[in-house]
């Protein structure tokens, strides 16, 4: 049969960036369902998107549906009418379902059922163009946004309004109404080039033909004129553009045909925050920053511009004069910040609800203060001016840039820092760290002032909520504790900030008032905690690629303990060992070792008078020999070198079970030597159960 | 283009898209939308066409006429339209060139914006549209009002004329722009904006403002419930100037301001309830007049 491709275009009012990716997604998996089901041979379905087009390519679509026959066997042919004539329900039943009318329903012989009904129906060859014209309705209906709106008589619900549509199958139209808009053989240019009508014959010649008029239709054919703009503009200024995913995304939805607009700004401008600047750049201007060597910014930005290079000098003095008044503002208020005396900001606070029932954002203050003093004994570290610093760390919620910038919290108390009488680099970068990390996998607090601070932040939410009850579930997590527990493990983990979990959640509690502490004991509200972090410590180490075997043989003895760090770490030891030789052969004789005294419960010491041969004599040495040493590495959580040290008993442990026999008569003798077998295995268990790990 | 011929060409243009050109409401208010014509008109299923120039008062934003982009008070350009035209956009676009700005020699973004105005129960689509990366419009498909569903929809687009016209006169200072060929607008505005700037921070009665907006309240009440809802809409408009005049001198908490917020959507819902009410009888007569 003769095949052609099919070209769609509808064009909407602007869309946002995120909408057309949720609309692509959409329309890829729907049309794909569509075809399936319309009896059509297609090839392949291409989706294009600008943020004023979405275009859709079929390749290879028949021209018609195949006639089709359809046959189907129903009931008894006794069924078809009752005693007077009439059809009986089961018959008509019957005749409904097929899509016939009773009086066209006839008998057949079914071999084994005998005569029955029988109906037939044939559906009819379609032509191509009446098929796609309900495909592209039904698939354009089945579009999801974040947000729609209706604005015509048909009540039509789109994201924005539906301006045009190009419907072609080869040359010929595909007729096609959606929200009063009916198709034609026409799409439209961008707006600097004066919505331009412009005629597509046919599907092939779409993108050279908005080519011509200057309309890039192929998001990555866009994209990587966006990403050559990008490389130009760094061989220029012999500088990197600073390349966030993000904003090139948002730009690509921005132009329909992008050119680069590099602007020179006065070096003033770098005095403001490089955050705040970065974000004037990036949020409000949607402007690239371009950094030197050093990912410091330099004097220059890139804007993109949807259009031609004509009126180039217009564009790059509007891109300036806008980032000028922009960073003004920003000026204005950093300004009015760093003149505001730092009893005005408290007194804000004091205001600022933290949450219904626990109090003020001061209130809260107060309280991870308290957890930091303690903190600081237990670390050994305590410090007046870190236990003054602590008092600041929401005091720059208070302030204008963060009111303007709520992303820039904790960031500001940086640069505020001096108004707060704190100037000591290290609890600057404290107070101004206390939300990382972030994300998964993002920045650490990068000292150890800084993690204490963090910690101390996210267990006073945690605490507070859970005492309240407010405790995520499935999807709903409105403030983020997930992200916190997650944080307070990766602190205590990667910053090798090694705090028991229930030392720190007791901490906390205690620094919570008597009417909020009195709905939750101690007891429950540390086993709800534990549970909840100790979930996503399993994903944690998950995401580490630690094997399930290495973390089991950790699990049961030493995760949810409390000591997470030290937990974490032997898990990483026995990760690293695992398939070293010598590991591996220990590990077979230890669940040897493991079997044998598993009933065993050791009642006095090792007796070597009761030794009867070397080898028994050999591995006591042996085992004293490391013990001491061994004992001393796991105090110090050096597991490594312990492990190390055990693992040197294979050979006399081998020698031992080839030599002696343990489950001899004389109790005596036996119990002996069951007591020091005992004692080795115990030795390595204070690591790891590797009796657990698979090979 | 100087400012007062700025005006002019908007209105030309816009009259000649249909529009009927009203003149300013006379009272205060925070924005053109809250224009009777622009809230009593999106009301209905009515048609309806209009543009005008309206000063918008925003004391809070005061900056004692030190600041080169703001402004205690304003001019906004508002054009309003139900049902909008298929090719509003472009309808929008060339006004631009209306006003002299050359289209292909810029670049200009929709950058999505959904509107809301909490006092007045209001909220649309739309976006801000940037002119080489400067606000100048606010364009917004209008979905509710007082709190009612809008159907047909109305566009309202909103131009910031002092924006506007430092655009296009390459000023970058507001007071710089030149109204005519001899007079700036400083000349005609800054001893003022610097005096309204005193008073909406220092000088201006908290007491008395917050016995006024109780004052209007019972005023829209008593007003109301004799269908009067355009005197009585008067009283929405100023209890909201007062409000705005309290949050400038920033002795509201953020609890009362949500409720003065919410107190003021009240009043205008009872303005809106009593407009439909009146319109639908109008809409009748004019079927029965057919």
């Amino acid at each position: 049969m003769k095949k052609n491709d099919v070209l769609f275009e509808l064009t909407v009012e602007n869309i946002p960036a995120r909408f057309v990716l949720i609309a692509k997604k959409q329309l890829q998996e729907k049309l794909l369902e569509l075809m399936k089901n319309s009896r059509l041979e297609f090839g392949d379905i291409k989706i294009y998107s600008t943020y004023r087009r979405l275009t859709v390519f079929i390749y290879s679509v028949s021209s018609r549906t195949e006639k089709v026959i359809e046959k189907a066997y129903g009931p008894n042919a006794r069924m078809l009418k009752d005693e007077n004539g009439n059809y009986t329900k089961a018959a008509v039943g019957f005749a409904k379902a097929c899509g016939v009318k009773p009086e066209e329903l006839k008998t057949a012989f079914v071999e084994k059922k005998g005569e029955v009904l029988y109906a037939q129906r044939v559906i009819p060859s379609i032509n191509a163009e009446k098929v796609l014209s309900d495909v592209f309705k039904e698939a354009i209906k089945s579009l999801n946004f974040p947000k729609s709106m209706i604005w015509e008589d048909s009540k039509f619900v789109f994201a924005r309004p539906i301006r045009n549509i190009l419907a072609i199958y080869g040359t010929r139209l595909i007729p096609i109404e959606i929200a009063g808009v009916k198709s034609s053989k026409f799409t439209y240019s961008s707006y600097f080039t004066g919505f331009k009508k412009i005629s597509i014959k046919k599907p092939d010649e779409y993108f050279n033909q908005l080519d011509k008029n200057c309309v890039m239709a192929d998001d990555e054919k866009r994209k990587k004129a966006l990403e050559n703009i990008i490389k130009g503009v760094e061989e220029r200024v012999k500088a990197t553009v600073k390349k966030d995913e993000d904003l090139i995304e948002e730009n690509l939805y921005l132009a329909e045909y992008p050119s680069g607009v590099l602007v020179k700004f006065s070096s003033d401008f770098l005095k403001l925050p490089k955050e705040l600047l970065n974000l004037v750049l990036k949020k409000q201007l949607k402007f690239f920053a371009i950094l030197d060597e050093k990912s410091n910014l330099l004097p220059f930005f890139l804007g993109i511009r949807d259009g031609l290079s004509v009126g180039h000098k217009n564009v790059e003095e509007g891109f300036l004069n806008v980032f000028k008044a922009r960073c003004a503002d920003a000026i204005f208020f950093y300004d009015l910040d760093l003149k505001t005396d730092k009893l005005i900001f408290e007194e804000k606070l004091k205001s600022m609800l933290f949450q219904k029932e626990l109090g003020s954002m001061y209130d809260k203050g107060l309280r991870v203060r308290s957890v930091v003093k303690m903190l600081a004994n237990e670390f050994k570290i305590y410090d007046e001016n870190l236990i003054n610093a602590s008092k600041y760390i929401y005091y720059d919620l208070a302030s204008s840039v963060v009111n303007e910038f709520p992303e820039l919290e904790g960031i500001m108390n940086y640069y505020y820092a001096n108004n707060y009488g704190i100037y000591d680099e290290q609890i600057k970068l404290a107070i101004s760290e206390i939300y990382l990390p972030v994300a998964n996998d993002s920045k650490m607090p990068s000292n150890q002032y800084s993690s204490l601070f963090s910690v101390a932040h996210k267990i006073d939410t945690l605490v507070g909520d859970f005492i309240l009850g407010i405790i995520p579930n499935g999807s709903n997590d409105p403030h983020g504790l997930r992200r916190y527990a997650l944080g307070i493990i990766r602190t205590v983990y990667e910053n090798d900030f090694n705090i028991n979990l229930k030392k720190l959640i007791k901490f906390s509690y205690d620094s919570y008032p008597d009417d909020i502490r009195n709905k939750k004991d101690i007891k429950t509200l540390e086993d709800e905690i534990l549970d909840f972090i100790y979930q996503r410590l399993e994903s944690y180490l998950e995401s580490k690629k630690f094997g399930v075997d290495v973390i089991n043989s950790v699990k049961s003895i030493f995760l949810k303990e409390g000591d997470e760090a030290r937990a974490i770490k032997r898990i990483e030891v026995i990760n690293s060992l695992k398939n070293i030789d010598d590991f591996r052969n220990f590990a077979l004789i230890y669940k040897r070792l493991k079997n044998i005294t598993k009933d065993f419960t050791p009642k006095s010491n090792i007796d070597t008078t009761l030794f009867e041969k070397d080898e028994e004599k050999k591995l006591y040495d042996s085992f004293i020999k490391i013990s001491e040493q061994v004992n001393r590495s796991i105090n110090d959580s050096d597991f490594k070198t312990a492990a190390m040290e055990i693992i040197k008993l294979r050979e006399p442990l081998e020698s031992f079970f080839n030599t002696v026999l343990v489950m001899v008569d004389d109790e005596k003798i036996k119990n002996n030597r069951l007591t020091m077998l005992k004692n080795i295995y115990n030795l390595f268990i204070e690591i790891s159960d590797i009796s657990q790990i698979s090979y | 283009m100087y400012f007062q011929n700025l005006i002019n060409s908007l209105n030309d243009y816009w009259i000649k898209q249909g529009c009927i050109m009203v003149q300013p409401y006379d009272l205060e208010k925070g924005a053109g939308t809250f224009n009777p014509a622009t809230f009593f008109g999106v009301l209905t299923t009515k048609p309806t066409a209009v543009c005008y120039v309206e000063p918008s008062r925003r004391p809070a934003d005061a900056r004692f006429a030190s600041n080169p982009n703001r402004l205690g008070k304003y001019y906004q350009y508002q054009v309003v339209i139900k049902p909008p035209h298929k090719d509003i956009q472009k309808v929008y676009l060339k006004s631009l060139e209306a006003i002299g700005i050359k289209i292909s020699e810029h670049d200009i973004k929709w950058i999505e914006d959904d509107w809301e105005s909490p006092t007045l129960g209001a909220n649309g689509i739309g976006w801000e549209i940037w002119l080489d990366g400067m606000e100048i419009t606010q364009f917004t498909y209008f979905e509710k009002m007082a709190s009612f569903d809008l159907f047909p929809v109305t566009v309202e687009i909103t131009y910031g004329l002092e924006r506007l016209c430092m655009f296009s006169q390459k000023k970058d200072n507001i007071f710089d722009i030149m109204w005519n060929e001899k007079i700036t607008y400083g000349e005609v505005h800054k001893e003022m904006e610097k005096q309204f700037s005193v008073y909406s921070f220092e000088k201006s009665d908290v007491d008395r403002l917050r016995q006024d907006f109780d004052y209007y309240e019972k005023e829209v009440l008593r007003l109301t419930k004799d269908s009067l809802f355009y005197p009585a809409y008067d009283m929405v408009m100023k209890a909201s100037h007062s409000f705005n005049l309290l949050m400038a001198r920033g002795t509201i908490s953020v609890a009362e301001r949500a409720n003065l917020i919410k107190r003021i959507r009240d009043m205008a819902r009872l303005c809106a309830d009593e407009y439909v009410k009146g319109t639908k009888a109008e809409v009748k007569d004019q079927k029965e007049l057919k």
